[in-house]
């Protein structure tokens, strides 16, 4: 069943799982190409650049798991979820399959950016005192795409009352914010709830922290 | 097993306008049951109760004899479905969609799969999204017929259908059904559709079932009758159903009525009444009395009456 299920994610979204690599495999060789001249005085700029091209790692997170998470979920809601609801399977398991497939979608892109960090930093005459991360960058990527991944899954896989109640917290949780901010306006709750949980141990601290392919 | 499909007491509400009462419904082993009923009358939404697509208010479904919704994927694992509308995903080819349907059935049976393709003549690299109506409704029914069930539940499966594919699709139906003596729950607003092959009927009408008997019964049961002189005479006691009465020129007044045997003439001769004539309603005529007479008792009226 799951090879099935892979086999038709993969039908639905191969395109954009290809697009998605390549995307994942230049991010890293452009990142480093397009700073880089040579040692001495350019250096710290070039880490400061380098800094900033970190910033495009966890939106290339963001966007493969959603863009994913969207088209594996596609097809069943256009379909009312009928032929899903017909197949002989307890429904948590085939949102399971599903879910399963949809992680098996992820590692192309994963892989693609590891080659393309491996590739970035290859190619570079490292000066000494630099040291390169195309591993834990990696590594860090795959771990941030595997949390976002699960939550737009989470989020396109929910039934219309379930966003409803969430969209409704939400809501309610920035009425608070601002409520808060009239009352004291020292206090910015939604920057604390942000940092806790962008932080370790927050779930999100593999978002957080630095970006960097090369650093001191 | 003697009752594939078993409902009792269901109820559902789908809208103000619109909802499901109190439906009791039986389909014996074995069975074609042909499930009737005008236009948005709720066959639909019975099927989709049935199948677990939606959850009744009230009431209890037994499928395969298994109690829903606890025993529903084994009971889905012995039924093939075939929707009211296209469900497949669009962007497989033929092909894909035959491996993807297969690998969720244990009983599959791969080559008459491709065998009913040539049959059908579909081709396994056709795009679901490029197929015709006629060859999505095979392809459809194909699926259905190739997990091997032991209940086919369609859902008009014939509407919009031209001739040809009609007779393809009805062909394959009846073929699988006479080797594998599968029960069939068909549903159609088409009489004449379902009297060709169905062997029990049920007629539904605003969400409740009108009548459930044996086509047998349902087809012969309906007559017309034409009486010298019944203007006194009230229905009341009568060993069969008034559908509808139409009063004629002169002393003559036409009786529709159903569950009729030659026998009941007596019943007439008693309050001093000729029968002059008895003939057989025509299924279609029956189909649309009956809904008028049913429509008639709910509206809280009497049995619809016209004059000419």
């Amino acid at each position: 069943m799951l090879k099935a299920m892979i086999r038709l994610q993969w039908k639905a979204c191969w395109h954009i799982v290809v697009t998605l690599s390549a995307a994942a495999l230049a991010l890293p060789i452009v990142s480093v190409r397009t700073g880089w001249r040579g040692t001495g005085e350019h250096l710290p700029r070039f880490l400061i650049e380098l800094q900033l091209w970190g910033l495009f790692y966890p939106a290339m997170a963001a966007v493969t798991a959603v863009v994913l998470a969207a088209a594996i979920w596609a097809s069943d809601r256009r379909g009312h979820h009928i032929y899903a609801l017909l197949l002989p399977i307890p429904r948590w398991r085939y949102v399971l399959l599903r879910y399963l497939a949809g992680l098996g979608l992820l590692l192309p892109v994963v892989l693609a950016l590891w080659i393309g960090a491996v590739i970035a930093t290859a190619s570079l005459d490292m000066p000494p005192g630099l040291r390169q991360f195309p591993h834990s960058l990696t590594a860090k990527f795959a771990l941030a795409l595997l949390l976002l991944f699960g939550l737009a899954f989470a989020a396109a896989a929910a039934s219309r009352r379930a966003l409803g109640i969430g969209f409704r917290l939400l809501g309610l949780f920035v009425a608070v914010h601002v409520a808060v901010i009239l009352l004291d306006p020292g206090t910015n709750l939604i920057w604390r709830v942000v940092s806790a949980l962008a932080t370790w141990p927050g779930p999100f601290a593999p978002l957080g922290g630095r970006w960097m392919l090369i650093d001191v | 097993m003697s009752t594939a499909i078993e409902m009792k007491g269901l109820r559902y509400s789908a809208s103000r306008e619109f909802s499901i009462q109190d439906l009791t419904l039986k389909v014996p082993a074995g069975a074609l049951y042909g499930f009737l009923g005008p236009n948005g009358c709720g066959k639909t939404t019975t099927i989709r109760l049935l199948l677990g697509l939606l959850r009744p208010h009230a009431g209890t479904v037994r499928l395969l004899d298994r109690a829903l919704p606890a025993g529903l994927p084994d009971a889905l694992a012995r039924t093939g479905v075939v929707p009211d509308r296209p469900h497949l995903h669009r962007y497989l080819t033929v092909g894909d969609a035959l491996d993807f349907h297969g690998a969720f059935y244990p009983g599959w049976d791969d080559k008459w799969a491709r065998e009913l393709l040539g049959e059908f003549r579909l081709l396994p690299r056709q795009r679901i999204s490029k197929l015709s109506k006629g060859e999505t409704a095979k392809l459809m029914l194909l699926l259905a017929l190739c997990q091997m069930p032991e209940l086919l539940v369609l859902d008009e499966p014939m509407d919009g259908l031209d001739p040809v594919v009609r007779r393809d699709v009805l062909t394959a139906l009846l073929d699988y059904v006479s080797r594998r003596s599968a029960t069939v729950f068909v549903s159609s607003h088409l009489v004449h559709e379902l009297e060709r092959f169905c062997d029990w009927v049920g007629v539904m009408d605003r969400g409740r079932l009108v009548v459930e008997l044996p086509m047998e019964e349902f087809r012969n049961g309906n007559k017309r009758i034409r009486l010298a002189r019944s203007a006194s005479v009230e229905p009341s006691g009568a060993p069969f159903t008034l559908l509808a009465r139409e009063h004629q020129a002169g002393e003559v007044e036409t009786w529709a009525v159903r569950g009729w045997r030659p026998e009941m003439a007596g019943w007439f001769d008693q309050r001093g009444i000729a029968v002059r004539e008895v003939t057989d309603l025509d299924l279609e005529d029956g189909f649309v009395e009956l809904l008028r007479a049913f429509r008639a008792q709910h509206a809280g009226g009497e049995v619809p009456c016209s004059r000419q």
